[in-house]
């Protein structure tokens, strides 16, 4: 286990250099990223904050490989997601990467064991595989008694540990989750950042968009964005004893 | 790996169920548009197919036959066709009616002499129904009975009736002076029942009546007010008899007329025949209302030309009496309107108001006098008119103006067609067969070209639903894009919901077609059934019905409803085939706009 965690925190999962990312607001170009280098370790995570329109979402979706930079490279697990086709794009998303909203976007018309099974219905699998791992997932975010339940029959906080379970269906290495606490009380909101911790007890790099302060500083390191650049104190000192602990024990 | 089929159908239809109205709306033209395809690929079909076993295959031998009415022959003009009532308004051409019978493809022609027309007593329980008879060779009655067709003097004449034309145009009045008629009001069976009864062989066949020719004066007894209460439905009528005062002033001035050239009561006296039904026609020409031996026609006539002759006085006609103009009556101090009418049977009558105290009738329309009357050009191309010579009236008075061929075989009869067609002698083909398979041609070609229009329009809307799907729902496919759908997953989602719109479409549309079909064929069966021939106000025959009996030359074939729903699967799949074509080649719009939304837009906030 102490292995484990500590080669994965070892390599590097994601590096962005230079990246430039460029939008065009009327004829305007608005310049969202400006020349960010960054790199994040496997099993870490990350806790991205910045106040509206720094870049943060933007940052988000080039994690998550939803855009191209402008300029710039990124390599994300090995692979530079702006040199492949869409469809090529897509499956390395499918594979690698889990997506967490914060409007949960569940499937109102699934339940909640076949939300977590579509990203895994998606990925060619038969429904009856699909639904049993979906069933341990759900499991595993401590729903395994509402698998049946439609979303609208489920609270806030229920509804993003099933997206989490969903974001986790294709077993990806990195977890994206943008505003994940946004529409929770406080007490949700704890309970999704433990099941984060958790997750990246196991191995998965967890990275978050936050507004939340608290939440930011249960990661171990929290990357400021302002006007599209990062900020230099972007390690959290507080919080790398949990990852140290982790590795010594 | 791509998403399962399954998978997006059952996303298609979770989806559908959130917009549930919105849904049901854009179906809707889906669905009639299916339902008119399902009954338009079944009714027509069946009708087909139903007539083909029962009756074309009987009538099949028939079509060695083609009537040549006169109209083939007869142009518009100035003519002395001996045969016809009254004087001829149409010049006969004779040189064309050689040109029609005279065709290698012909192996028999039956001419037709003649034609007259009279007042039935009573035929059958049909009364007093005014027939216009044609004269037919023995061997073509032939075809329709095997009794003796020729005319002995004596003898009652032989009749084929065509029940199709008998009509009923004047009326029982007993001791009234007015009747009112209901035509509109289908529940008068007994009237109902009289014309069906005309149809059945056993009841006709052997029936003997009378019947009165040269009806002088032939003014009518009665005029008849006619409402027309809706559409197609049958008028009501109103009938008022004249009354005793307006035929006094009549009788006055016909007599003022009539009495220098005829004793007028020689001329009244009536000349009725008597007739014995031997067969019924299933109508190979619609104008005549039977058929009798040809020289039974002449005997008719000769008969009125001998009446005519005994009551002739010594003076000579005048040319003012026997011009046309002059040849009306006019009375001045009458009650009544009354309008030209055809020869042999009163038309239609208005009484315009008490006041009115003019009115005519032409002396072509006073039947006998005009059998006298022959008619030549003059030097300038005008008609002039004359007395007609004082000999009898014989065959050789008379030319036919109308024959019924038989060709050598009933193959020969497109061709034949096509040969009177290249020597300018269109004849309508009124054989069952051409026309059922000409309903069927025109209703598979008027259902293709709408599932085509219609079609398009259908797609329109499904791809407007789709469209307005994809938009509303731009976020959620950004989702399904970030969670690892390909562009090629988000446009199979999108065509799969086309798709099953358009199956529920379908399915729906099927299901209603099939109920429209049943209650159509049901209600086409009862209408055939209840048909009878021509005229026949009574009859709940409506359009389809009295459309098929006619078609079938007045033969009313016993259709089976459940037949009748019997789908061409071929065309109505490759209708369904082409809508289903046209709807996902338009759905392929949205489908491809839906595949370009970004998956960035799952993620997307203020400084995006």
């Amino acid at each position: 286990m102490v292995l484990h965690v500590r080669i994965n925190f070892m390599s590097e999962i994601v590096t962005l250099h230079d990246v430039v990312k460029t939008y065009k607001k009327g004829d305007q170009p608005v310049k969202a990223l400006k020349n960010v280098s960054l790199t994040i370790a496997e099993g870490e995570s990350v806790a991205i904050m910045g106040p509206s329109g720094s870049g943060k979402s933007t940052l988000l979706q080039l994690l998550g490989s939803l855009d191209k930079p402008t300029s710039g490279d990124i390599q994300i697990d090995g692979k530079s997601p702006q040199k492949l086709s869409d469809a090529e794009r897509s499956k390395f998303r499918k594979n690698t990467i889990g997506f967490v909203f914060q409007q949960f976007y569940l499937q109102p018309f699934l339940s909640a064991l076949d939300n977590v099974a579509l990203p895994m219905r998606l990925n060619g699998m038969k429904a009856k595989p699909a639904r049993a791992a979906a069933s341990e997932l759900l499991e595993n975010v401590g729903l395994a008694a509402k698998t049946k339940h439609a979303p609208s029959e489920l609270s806030g906080g229920e509804m993003q540990r099933v997206a989490i379970a969903r974001a986790m269906a294709n077993n990806p290495k990195i977890l994206l989750a943008d505003e994940p606490t946004g529409n929770l009380d406080r007490k949700n909101a704890d309970s999704i950042v433990e099941l984060f911790q958790k997750l990246r007890v196991d191995g998965t790099t967890v990275i978050v968009v936050t507004h939340d302060e608290k939440v930011a500083n249960a990661f171990q390191r929290v990357i400021h964005i302002e006007n599209g650049s990062l900020q230099p104190a972007n390690i959290n000192t507080q919080e790398t004893a949990p990852v140290l602990e982790e590795m010594q024990a | 790996m791509s998403m399962p089929l399954g998978f997006s159908v059952k996303v298609s239809l979770f989806s559908m169920r959130k917009r549930l109205i919105r849904t049901i709306l854009s179906l809707i033209p889906a669905v009639i548009l299916i339902a008119i395809m399902f009954v338009g690929s079944t009714i027509p079909n069946g009708l087909v197919n139903e007539l083909d076993e029962q009756v074309l295959k009987k009538v099949e031998t028939r079509q060695e036959i083609v009537a040549l009415d006169e109209y083939l022959f007869n142009q518009p003009g100035i003519g002395a066709a001996m045969g016809s009532s009254g004087m001829p308004e149409f010049e006969f051409n004779e040189a064309a009616f050689k040109t029609a019978v005279n065709s290698p493809l012909i192996k028999e022609v039956y001419e037709q002499f003649g034609a007259i027309s009279g007042q039935a007593d009573n035929i059958g329980n049909v009364k007093n129904p005014s027939l216009g008879l044609k004269g037919m060779s023995a061997e073509f009655s032939k075809l329709y009975s095997g009794k003796p067709f020729e005319y002995r003097a004596g003898e009652p004449i032989p009749i084929i009736l065509n029940p199709r034309s008998v009509s009923v145009q004047s009326y029982n009045f007993g001791n009234k002076t007015t009747m009112e008629l209901d035509y509109s009001n289908e529940k008068d069976t007994a009237s109902k029942l009289a014309y069906t009864e005309l149809r059945k062989p056993e009841t006709v066949v052997g029936q003997t009546f009378t019947m009165e020719f040269g009806k002088f004066p032939a003014y009518p007894e009665a005029f008849e007010e006619q409402q027309q209460t809706s559409g197609f439905a049958p008028p009501k009528s109103k009938i008022i008899k004249l009354t005793t005062n307006d035929q006094t002033i009549l009788d006055k001035r016909v007599n003022e007329i009539y009495s220098p050239y005829w004793r007028v009561e020689e001329l009244r006296k009536p000349t009725s025949l008597q007739f014995v039904v031997i067969g019924l026609t299933n109508g190979e020409d619609p104008n005549a209302g039977g058929y009798i031996p040809n020289n039974a026609v002449i005997a008719i006539w000769n008969s009125l030309y001998q009446k005519q002759l005994g009551a002739r006085t010594t003076k000579p006609l005048d040319k003012e009496f026997l011009s046309k103009e002059a040849n009306k009556i006019s009375v001045k101090q009458g009650k009544l309107s009354v309008q030209p009418f055809l020869s042999g049977g009163p038309s239609t009558w208005t009484k315009e108001s008490p006041e009115i105290s003019t009115w005519e009738i032409q002396l072509q329309n006073i039947g006998v006098p005009a059998l006298l009357v022959a008619t030549s050009k003059n030097a300038r191309g005008e008609t002039e008119y004359s007395e007609a010579a004082k000999q009898d009236i014989d065959k050789d008075s008379f030319v036919a103006t109308s024959a019924i061929v038989k060709l050598h075989s009933a193959d020969d009869r497109e061709a034949y067609l096509a040969y009177l067609k290249t020597n300018n002698l269109e004849v309508f083909d009124n054989s069952p067969l051409a026309m059922i398979r000409s309903i069927r041609s025109g209703a598979n070609t008027f259902v293709t070209w709408l599932t085509i229009i219609l079609g398009a329009i259908v797609a329109l809307i499904l791809m407007t639903t789709v469209s307005r799907f994809v938009a509303d729902s731009r976020r959620e496919i950004g989702v399904w894009r970030a969670i690892g759908a390909t562009r090629t997953d988000i446009t199979k989602l999108v065509l799969t919901r086309s798709s099953v719109l358009l199956v529920i479409g379908v399915g729906i549309g099927a299901l209603i077609g099939l109920g429209t079909s049943v209650w159509l064929a049901s209600e086409i069966a009862q209408q055939i059934s209840s048909a009878t021939s021509g005229f026949n106000p009574y009859a709940n025959q409506g359009f389809v019905g009295s459309l098929i009996v006619s078609l079938m030359g007045g033969e009313v074939p016993a259709l089976d409803a459940a037949n009748l729903v019997r789908p061409d699967w071929r065309l109505l799949f490759s209708r369904l085939g082409l809508l289903a074509g046209i709807t996902l080649l338009i759905s392929t719009i949205p489908a491809w706009r839906a595949s370009r939304i970004s998956p960035v837009t799952a993620i997307r906030d203020s400084d995006a």
